[in-house]
């Protein structure tokens, strides 16, 4: 059915015969269950068409029927590779409308382990996008120290991939001794690391004609597309949530917001390795200023928020990562959306790709960055 | 939320429950039907649009099966009976309130806000409600108003509001002729600051698309279609998104029940089919096995 | 002990020689039958083996380079790996689509590993005994066999009756005929200095020339290498199988020891292109210190065989160097993408190797002797062949290559791309800017906003 609505009404380029292409559903480089439905002229794609929903489990019909501290999991398993921010987002969400304050000590390593994740992610997303491109032997170097922040997760909070990390009101545990050298011992050899990767990278001539002016957004166009993270920043577009709107304990620390000029692969590329960094800056602070105290806030045993609704939104590693909650009173949301920054900047692929190469299809699949299971939900 | 914004929903937290106390609780949203007949300024414009809905409602069905979708459960079925098989915990959370004072959270804005005080003067009353959550600000708007508001809100030098970060609907069965927000999320880059538009809707009528104002609503315009069933005017391509072309129902209603329902279509889908296949092939190939 | 050794494991071959001329009256059947049969079976038996441990270094290597540590489970360091491989791929459902065509599907593999196979005939594995054919048009041989090895690629994605693999075969097709005419030009200039086709002849050329024709011709190895990695399909040119694009390109419906034998073409045009550039550029079986008559300072050994022995182990040693470039280059580079491996092909490969044969000839010219027309004279006539002046004339052609004619293609070169996409990417970024701008322009003409829809 889709293929025909794509071959209807579509300009065509000459008059050629065009052959539709099914990538996916399994196809190695749609990072999981991603379908895209390219019609091609050669190998142009002239016309491109998501088929999303396979991963579908329906968490916020979930969220309708489970309590406030039942659906905290759930957040885990959306951005499988960054369960801990997503925990973040939901937590902070009904924070606020119980308007709980939250200890000093449990927003520091709220940041600390936000900030890993960051990190973790963007290694994750430039091991896999560099591997659709075709260098291989970066994604082992970034698994290498993906590792390493696993292992902190694992001894911290039990898990390495849905960490359920955060409680509401603050955490469950504190941190074990050697949490903080672990983090400190990271983040020393982390630099070296990630000069690596560049190494690697930035000024290799076929990355270089891989990426540069591929699946350029002007700032107008991403900011309409309701593009958010490092696809906004990489046009050119200084939004960052952690600046704009400051939640948890970031207005209490010192980072740049990196931008790009063209807002190309390569320039978001360029982005993320500029925020690995910061984040490694914030968890720096964030160690040095690790203030003593409980980690956890007083938090009645059953959560009953007020009627009302909130909208709040973290900086995730894929963009904006938002929660939207409609309380009746009682002890379950009436409604919880999600929003799914990966679902968002996705639509952005179809403007992107027109025009260029089926190669450059892989390529920008792996620039956007999604992970399927919070596109589908 | 801004500071700013912060202090005026502050300050207009105290002039709302210095001035009347009562009125504070009124646009709490679960409590429709107080919020129908008692609020101040739409509720006498309001009066006279509900029997145009109620009018509108057999038109409505027929229009939502040409869309392709499987067919939204009736509409009347949710003004008139009280709960379908599994609207029992919706049920069970409309009574709830009322009894439930709890500390409340909404706040209306009277006055001292620019911009939503610019737009109550160029809207008139076709706003009918402005309210700040938890600092967050809230407009209420009237559908046919909507795309008008939805430009102001995009264009105006004061406002800017150049990005729609998200945009979902809530179901509220028990408010009759109104049983859907859509809530349009909105965030200003430059100005640094959100707001929210909702728009109410009867079940069955079609939501005007903002997709041609921003490109990003695409997509979640899909997606409220694909949970709620609710058409969107103007869509370049309204078509389910994350649930099979054929699936039964929209999800996300509330009386929508959460168990058993995908046993139907898994059970159409998952039976074997005959492929149409040169089948002597396949005997050819297992004759010369055996 | 030197002698003991070498009569242990050298002399066979001699006496297999000795043997079947003694035994035979008839020379045709030893010279022509026999004895190739034996180096078939022997050199068929060594490659394919190698081949095997090949995939195996190819896994180690990666490993090495990607921190970890590869196979390790099958037998000692995971020795025995490709032994396991090979029972499993044999041992596989042998699955065939019912929508491919058959006939075809089934011999795309063949020819395949067939062209690449043939051509090891013509190599020159070592001195003397060692090459199975020596013919006297044996580089040309080679270009044309395993240039056919291409058509099994396309038969391959045709036959499978699957988009990937027609796109993979159409890929291959286009820049296995692209890369073909640069290969074909980069080595004509060696071979003006060597003046034979013949593979023994050209090393023998660089004995008596003194010079390996890597330094008489920097250039056309530059060339060649690039050219040969886009021949045999590896990365960074490895489109046709590109896993991330599509799937596995034209082997994607294969499996089993079909597959098997793709790979095994691969690994073999892998091996042969090596040889290729070994025997043109880099002296073939010569390295110096291993002669007829001494082995890096120990002789006199006047044992003719044990000399070949030594100069299959050089020929092996330099052909491994290549491959381990090859492998060293796939796992650290990126895939070029489709057009711009055209670019690359016809707009930089093709003009450079054009450019140098026209200089490689214009110095050639003119280091002639005077008798023949030469303006320097680096040159002397010995045995009815030109020879280069020792250290004048060889410094001469030397200094030409490296500060002369590398320097004036790269001019001109940097002038004929100056516009081109792949060379400026400034202007390429600039280019895809104003496209989109179009394309956003007419999008929103195509679709105007709805600015006064609403109730007035």
């Amino acid at each position: 059915m889709q293929d025909q609505q794509l071959a209807k009404g579509q300009e065509t380029l000459f008059d050629a015969e065009e052959m539709v292409l099914n990538m996916g559903p399994q196809h190695p480089s749609t990072h999981g269950v991603l379908r895209v439905i390219l019609k091609l002229d050669g190998e142009t794609v002239v016309g491109l068409d998501c088929d999303i929903g396979f991963l579908h489990r329906g968490v916020e019909k979930i969220g309708e029927h489970d309590t406030y501290a039942m659906i905290t999991p759930y957040w885990d398993r959306l951005d499988y590779v960054a369960a801990v921010s997503n925990d973040l987002c939901y937590v902070e969400g009904v924070e606020k409308m119980l308007q709980v304050e939250v200890p000093k000590r449990a927003e520091y390593l709220r940041v600390i382990l936000t900030e890993l994740q960051r990190i973790a992610s963007h290694l994750l997303w430039l091991g896999t996008h560099a591997m659709d491109i075709g260098a291989v032997t970066v994604l082992l170097y970034c698994f290498r120290e993906r590792e390493e922040i696993l292992k902190i997760f694992e001894d911290f909070i039990g898990a390495r991939l849905t960490a359920h990390a955060f409680r509401i009101g603050g955490l469950w545990w504190d941190t074990y001794p050697e949490f903080e050298p672990r983090v400190r011992d990271f983040l020393k050899i982390l630099p070296g690391r990630v000069d690596e990767y560049e190494t690697l990278l930035n000024a290799n001539r076929i990355w270089l004609q891989r990426t540069v002016g591929i699946g350029i957004l002007p700032a107008e166009e991403a900011i309409n597309l309701s593009l958010t993270g490092p696809l906004l920043r990489g046009s050119g577009v200084k939004y960052d949530v952690r600046k704009a709107q400051p939640y948890s304990a970031y207005s209490d620390f010192n980072f740049e917001i990196p931008i790009g000029e063209n807002g190309d692969t390569y320039d978001r590329y360029l982005v993320r390795m500029e925020e690995i960094k910061q984040s490694a800056v914030i968890i720096e602070q964030a160690l040095d200023g690790l203030p003593e105290g409980p980690v956890m806030a007083k938090v009645p045993k059953i959560i009953k928020p007020p009627v009302g609704e909130i909208y709040h939104s973290i900086e995730g590693p894929k963009g904006e990562l938002g929660v939207y909650m409609v309380s009746d009173g009682t002890g379950k949301p009436y409604r919880m959306r999600i929003r799914p920054p990966s679902y968002i900047n996705l639509q952005s692929l179809k403007r992107m790709a027109i025009g260029h190469l089926v190669a450059d299809v892989v390529a920008l699949i792996g620039t956007i960055d999604i992970v399927l299971g919070e596109v589908d939900r | 939320m801004g500071d700013e914004t912060k202090d005026t929903s502050n300050q207009s937290a105290d002039k709302g429950s210095s001035t009347e106390k009562s009125d504070a609780g009124q646009p709490d949203i679960p409590e429709t039907k107080e919020l129908t007949a008692g609020a101040s300024e739409g509720g006498e414009s309001k009066r006279p649009s509900q029997p145009e809905a109620v009018g509108a409602q057999p038109q409505a069905p027929p229009s939502a099966e040409e869309a392709g979708a499987a067919k939204p459960s009736p509409p009347t079925a949710a003004a008139e009976k009280p709960a379908p098989p599994k609207a029992a915990p919706a049920a069970g959370h409309k009574p709830a309130p009322p009894p439930k004072k709890g500390p409340t959270v909404t706040v209306d804005i009277t006055a001292g806000d620019a911009l939503i005080d610019r737009i109550r003067e160029r809207f008139g009353e076709a706003v009918t409600e402005a309210v700040a959550t938890l600092g967050q600000q809230i407009i209420r708007v009237k559908k046919e108003s909507l795309i008008e508001l939805c430009n102001f809100l995009h264009d105006d030098q004061e406002a800017l509001f150049d990005m729609c970060t998200d945009l979902t609907a809530v179901h509220w069965p028990d408010r009759a002729g109104q049983e859907f927000d859509v809530v349009i999320l909105l965030y200003s880059v430059p100005k640094n600051r959100r707001l929210r538009v909702k728009v109410s809707l009867a079940d069955g009528e079609a939501c005007p698309s903002v997709t041609a104002i921003w490109a990003g609503a695409n997509w979640m315009e899909r997606e409220v279609f694909d949970m709620f069933g609710m058409r969107f005017e103007g869509h370049p391509d309204l078509r389910r998104i994350l649930l099979p072309a054929d699936w039964p129902g929209h999800p996300l209603r509330k009386e929508y029940p959460i168990e058993y329902r995908d046993n139907e279509w898994t059970d159409k889908h998952i039976e074997y089919r005959e492929i149409d296949y040169d089948t002597s092939l396949i005997d050819v190939k297992y004759a010369q096995r055996r | 002990m030197q002698a003991i050794l070498a009569t242990l494991l050298f002399v066979a071959p001699d006496w297999v020689v000795r043997l079947t001329r003694e035994r035979r009256p008839n020379a045709f059947w030893a010279e022509y039958i026999v004895w190739p049969a034996i180096q078939i079976v022997v050199v068929l038996f060594i490659v394919l083996t190698l081949v095997a441990y090949l995939v195996y270094l190819e896994r180690k290597v990666s490993a090495f380079m990607q921190a970890r540590l590869g196979p390790m489970r099958v037998g000692p360091w995971g020795l025995l790996q490709p032994l396991a491989d090979g029972i499993k791929l044999l041992l596989k459902e042998d699955i065939i689509p019912i929508k491919a065509d058959r006939a075809v599907f089934i011999v795309a593999p063949i020819i395949s590993v067939v062209s690449a196979l043939v051509v090891l005939a013509v190599i020159p594995w070592g001195a003397a005994w060692a090459t199975i054919a020596n013919i006297n048009i044996g580089l040309l041989f080679i270009l044309a066999v395993s240039s056919v090895g291409v058509l099994g690629l396309v038969l391959a994605g045709w036959g499978s009756n699957s988009k990937y693999s027609l796109l993979g075969a159409l890929r291959s097709s286009a820049q296995m005929v692209s890369y073909e005419i640069g290969m074909g030009l980069s080595i004509i200039g060696a071979l003006m200095f060597a003046r034979t086709l013949s593979m023994s002849g050209i090393i023998d050329a660089q004995r008596l020339d003194g010079m390996w024709y890597l330094f008489f011709q920097p250039l056309g190895f530059l060339v060649y290498a690039v050219s040969a990695l886009g021949e045999t399909n590896r990365a960074p040119f490895d489109l046709p199988e590109a896993e991330s694009e599509l799937v596995a390109g034209y082997h994607t419906e294969y499996s089993g020891f079909r597959w098997a034998l793709f790979f095994m073409a691969e690994y073999s045009a892998m091996i042969v292109t090596s040889a290729v550039a070994v025997t043109v550029f880099l002296g073939g079986w010569m390295l110096p210190g291993v002669t007829g008559t001494s082995l890096f300072g120990f002789g006199p050994i006047s044992n003719p065989t044990l000399h070949t022995f030594a100069s299959i182990i050089v020929f092996a040693a330099k052909i491994m160097l290549l491959i381990y470039a090859y492998m060293w280059f796939r796992w650290t580079w990126p895939r070029y993408r489709y057009d711009q491996l055209m670019e690359l092909g016809w707009k930089w490969m093709i003009p450079a190797a054009l450019a140098n044969i026209v200089l490689t000839g214009i110095w050639y010219v003119l280091a002639l002797p005077e008798s023949q027309g030469g303006v320097f004279g680096f040159m002397h006539e010995e045995k009815g062949r030109l020879i280069p002046n020792r250290w004048a004339g060889i410094a001469y052609f030397i200094v030409t290559a490296f500060v002369v004619t590398i320097p004036i293609v790269w001019g001109l070169l940097v002038t004929i791309n100056r516009r081109s996409r792949d060379f400026n990417l400034h202007d390429q970024r600039q280019l895809q800017m104003q496209l989109r701008r179009e394309r956003l322009e007419k999008m929103l003409q195509e679709q105007p906003r709805p600015a006064e829809t609403g109730l007035q």
